[in-house]
This record gives structure tokens, sequence and C-alpha cells, in this order.
């Protein structure tokens, strides 16, 4: 009996350790694929990628492959970079006065007249305009960008446009000769003049370099100063004011005035100009807006980036700059790690 | 009593006479699924591209390779981490991937136990980069943990799979351990131009505001490539210029 119930345990067992190795061993898996499967699947994924890269420079990517290969690698679109000088150049110079101050011009001179039978000096004329200011205001157009090797050629059209000034008119007559001095005397007449700038188109014409700065690309600007001669132009108050100067006058005054034509010398003094330097250190470099980091903080630790330039491609779509990276720890700046916490 | 207990043990441990997968052919079969999916994914951006759908031109490009993200995970892999106060595990090298429009990270770690440090295992952790996104400037990623294999233990087939079962329940916490990547570039947020007072000639300063975001993630050709799209201005006049000397 007892042998028996042994024996039915015994079968009982075996069937339980049947059923449990069906339901609980892992699943049976096929053959592992072969290396020769591997590669032709890797040879699919290769050719699927160059088909990949050939559909991208066929859609306008025509520089990737003059890129320089490094670890890093960065591609600034040329339209990006252009819209960027563009906005720069333009905002500077839109932003931009110039302010002449304390200028003075000066003209003196005789006058002769037919004085009965021969010309006599009847009188001598100082003229004086001290410009206590005038200002002027640069107006720039849209510059032309043309992209070169490794330069942009800018060529920035500017207006000095409207401005105005303040300035005082001073006159000395010392009458000569005795019917001179009887009929006019001495004249000194000072008066407050107002007046513009006559506006003026410029060119200005430089490059920016398209350099390596080490960690990013940067625009470094090639102009030469620009002369400005700015023209003072008198308004109708001060042409007024003139004409009021003579009439004020005796009449014998003004006949004598009239021979010095105040307005015409007025004119020829101030149609001179007044030169301006504007230097090329207006412009300032341009770092554009991608680089290489030359650290990182990584849960308090501080890896430094030995950064090595590998090149800079300037292409007619991208600009392109690569570096290759060391990495390298640098220092826990808050002290020892405190150890992780386990995971739960 | 003893019969029926040893009957049980016997019954419970069964399953486990069958012999681990050998690491070469556990690799080959994972390597064919990741293939497999590589192509799927390639096929897919191939005609995007081919269709015109995938613009790159007007967008900050901005490439990885290979060697130089494995450099930056490897020197940031965090210190040895304790799983469920059992296993000491610690990460030993990572190799991303950037194949197949895949940006997948191979981890190898080893295993000692706690109490028993000379019990060892080697494992393998696959995942990817995730969730790339602009914070302040930095382009970063997370790093997701997704599956993992035991490649060979000292443990024993039945240590063996206490080790899985312990990595798999810990794996998304162990995948937040691993700091996120953070692609080395610096993206400025806009371009500063002092201004010049040079008396006669004065021009104010200004900035050139600069609005970028994430377009594409394209990780082919051994690269991880990442698409800025990008918008310059208008420009914004500042407060003072710089006296000039």
């Amino acid at each position: 009996m007892r042998r028996r119930l042994f024996a039915l345990l015994g079968l009982l067992f075996a069937a339980a350790a049947v059923f449990a190795w069906l339901r609980l061993r892992r699943p049976t898996l096929p053959p592992p694929p072969s290396t020769a499967r591997l590669e032709e699947l890797k040879a699919q994924r290769d050719a699927l990628q160059a088909r990949f890269r050939q559909a991208v420079i066929a859609s306008g990517e025509k520089s990737l492959a003059d890129a320089p290969r490094a670890g890093i690698m960065i591609g600034i679109p040329t339209s990006f970079t252009a819209s960027v000088l563009e906005q720069v150049v333009t905002g500077l110079f839109g932003e931009t006065t110039l302010t002449l101050k304390n200028l003075k011009v000066h003209k003196e001179g005789q006058v002769r007249a037919k004085m009965l039978v021969r010309k006599k000096t009847i009188g001598d004329y100082v003229l004086d305009v001290q410009i206590h200011q005038v200002q002027g205001l640069l107006r720039p157009g849209k510059p032309t960008l043309v992209f070169g090797r490794d330069t942009v050629n800018v060529t920035l059209p500017v207006h000095l446009a409207e401005g105005h000034g303040e300035a005082t008119l001073h006159l000395e007559w010392d009458s000569k000769a005795f019917a001179a001095n009887l009929v006019c005397g001495d004249v000194d007449i000072t008066r407050a003049v107002t007046g513009g700038v006559v506006p003026k188109d410029y060119e200005i014409s430089g490059s920016f370099a398209i350099a390596n700065a080490g960690d990013a690309i940067i625009l470094r600007p090639r102009f030469p100063d620009l002369a400005v001669r700015i023209f003072v132009d008198p308004s109708e108050q001060a042409w007024a004011v003139v004409d009021g100067v003579v009439k004020e006058q005796a009449k014998g005054c003004e006949m004598a005035l009239n021979k010095v034509d105040l307005k015409a010398k007025l004119a020829g003094i101030l149609g001179r100009g007044f030169n301006v330097k504007i230097p090329q250190k207006i412009f300032k470099p341009i770092r554009l807006p991608a680089g290489v980091r030359q650290s990182l903080q990584v849960h308090g630790l501080e890896l430094a980036l030995h950064v090595t330039p590998a090149g800079l491609v300037v292409a007619n779509d991208r600009l392109w700059y690569g570096a290759n990276l060391a990495v390298s720890s640098k220092t826990q700046p808050s002290g020892p790690k405190a150890p992780a916490p386990p995971v739960p | 009593m003893r019969l029926p207990a040893f009957a049980v043990g016997a019954l419970v441990l069964l399953p486990a006479c069958q012999h681990r997968e050998p690491p070469e052919a556990a690799r080959a079969r994972a390597t064919e699924a990741f293939l497999g999916t590589q192509i799927a994914d390639l096929q897919k951006l191939v005609s995007k591209a081919e269709s015109g759908q995938l613009s790159s031109q007007d967008r900050i490009a901005i490439g990885l390779s290979e060697e130089t993200a494995k450099a930056l995970i490897g020197a940031s892999l965090p210190p040895e981490q304790v799983i469920g106060g059992r296993i000491r595990l610690t990460f030993e090298s990572v190799q991303p991937i950037f194949r197949g429009n895949n940006a997948a990270l191979l981890f190898q770690a080893t295993a000692h136990g706690v109490r028993v440090p000379s019990a060892t295992a080697r494992l393998e952790l696959g995942g990817g980069l995730t969730n790339f996104r602009i914070e302040k400037g930095t382009l970063t990623s997370t790093v997701h943990l997704s599956h993992f294999k035991v490649l060979d233990t000292s443990l024993g087939e039945m240590a063996g799979d206490v080790l899985e079962a312990l990595v798999r329940d810990n794996l998304a916490a162990l995948g937040e351990r691993i700091p996120a990547l953070e692609i080395p570039v610096h993206l400025e947020q806009s371009i500063a131009i002092a201004g010049l007072d040079a008396g006669v000639v004065v021009t104010k300063p200004g900035v050139l505001p600069l609005e970028m975001t994430l377009a594409e993630v394209l990780p082919v050709g051994e690269r991880l490539w990442v698409l800025l799209e990008v918008k310059a201005g208008p420009w914004q006049k500042a407060a003072a210029a710089e006296k000039s000397p």
C-alpha cells in the first residue's frame, strides 16, 4: 500500500515537473541571425543613409560634402548671416548722428567803389559765423552683401539726411574815407541765425573677414574711415536776417553793404563745407550666435572641453565651422560629491 | 516532510535548468532588431526628404559625432549605484550609435553583490536620447534606458534571473541617474553691438534679438544632427554709447 502511494506520488511529481517545465521554461528562440544576415541589414541601412544624404544635398545642402569633418560641426546658413549683418549694419547707422560744434568761419575784405573820378576803398568788412552746433542724421539704405572666399563684401548706401544747427552771424563794417564815414559810419552787428545741412548721399564699401575665433565664427570689420563733407545750409530765417542787417542801415550804408554782397560771401564760406571723419571703428566685430563651449557642468562636475578648431569653410549656402573636443574633468566645485542614494 | 519540500523546491528550480543564451547570440539578436528599426525609420526619413518635406537650408545645423558624444557621456557617467540594497551597479562605458535616424546609447555595466562582492555580472543596458530641447542657450537631451541584458554572470542562472528582475524593476530610476547630454554649443539669444561716442560721430548701441527653436533631430551617418530654426531681429537700440578714447 505504502509502495503504491510512493509510486503514485512519484508519478504525480513527474507529471508536475513536465508541466512546470513546459509552462515556465524560457521560450524557445529561433537561431540568432548569422553574420551574413547582419551584414546584409547593415548594407541596406547604409544604402538608405546614402540615399538620404543625396536627397538632402539635392534639396540645397550643396556644401555638406565640403564641411570640415570634426567632433562637432556647426553650419550657419549664409542667408541668416546676411540677415544678421544687414540688420546690425543698418541698425548702427540708423542711430548715427554727426554733430559739429563751435565751428568758426571768417571772411574779411575791402570794398572799393568809384568815388568821383577813381576807385577808392570805402570800407573794410569782417564777417564771422560761429556755428554753435549743427547736427546731421545718417540714414542707411539697403546694403549689398557679396560672400567671398573668407569675406563678406559690404556696400552700404548712406544718406546724410536732414539736420539742424544754430549759429551767430557777426558783421563788422569799418567805413574808410571821409565820405563813407559821413554816410554810413561803422557797423557792428551780431545776429542769431539757424540752418540745416545739405542732404547728400554716400556709399560705404568694405568687408567683414570671416574668421575662426577658436570657439565660434567671428565677422571682423575691415572698413576705411569714411570722409563726409557736411554743407551747412542757411535757413530762410538766416537769409532774412542778412537782408534785415542791410536794410536796417541808412540808405548810404545800405548801398555800401550791398557792395559787400553779404549773402554771396556767406554762401561762399559755408559752401566749402566741413569735413567729418566717420571712424572705421564704428563697425564692431560680430560673433555669430552658435559656437562651441569650453566647459560643461554635469551633476556638479565641471568638465573642461579643450577645443581644437578643425576648419572653417565659407560656402554659398553655409558657413561651416568644425572643432574637435577633448574632455577632461576639471574640479568638483562644491567639495566632494556625495554618494548617490541607492535606487529603491 | 523533507521529501515534499524537496519536491516543491525542485519544481521551482526546474525552469532555470536552461542555459542563458550566449552573449554573442543575444547581441546578434539585438543588433538585428535594432537594424530593422533603423531601416524602417530611415525609409520614412528618405521619403520625407525626397518629397521636399524636410527643410534644412535656413536652419542652423549642429552635428555631433558618435566619438565626441561618447567622450561627453562617458565623462559624466554616474558613480556606483546600489539597486534594491542588494546589487552595486557601475557603468563602465557607453557607445552612442547615431545611425538610421536613431540616437541610441549602449552602456556596459558591471554588477556586484552588496553582501558578496565576489559575485559579479556583466550587463548591457540600451536606450537612447530623447526630449531634445534648448534651455537657457544650451542644447540638451535626456538619456532614456529602455532595455538591458545580463551578458554573463558568476552568480549562476538563478541569481542571474534575480539580478535581471532587480534591474528591470529599477531601469527607469537608473536612467534618471544618468545625466542629460548637453551638446557643447552655446546658442546666444541676442547679438549686442556697442555704440560709439567719438565726439563728432555718435552711434547708439543696439541689440539684435535672436529666437532659436529646435526643428529636427537627425541621427544619421554616425552623427547626431540637430537643426535649429532661427530668426534674427528686429534691431533694438540700447541705452548708451561707449566713449571713444
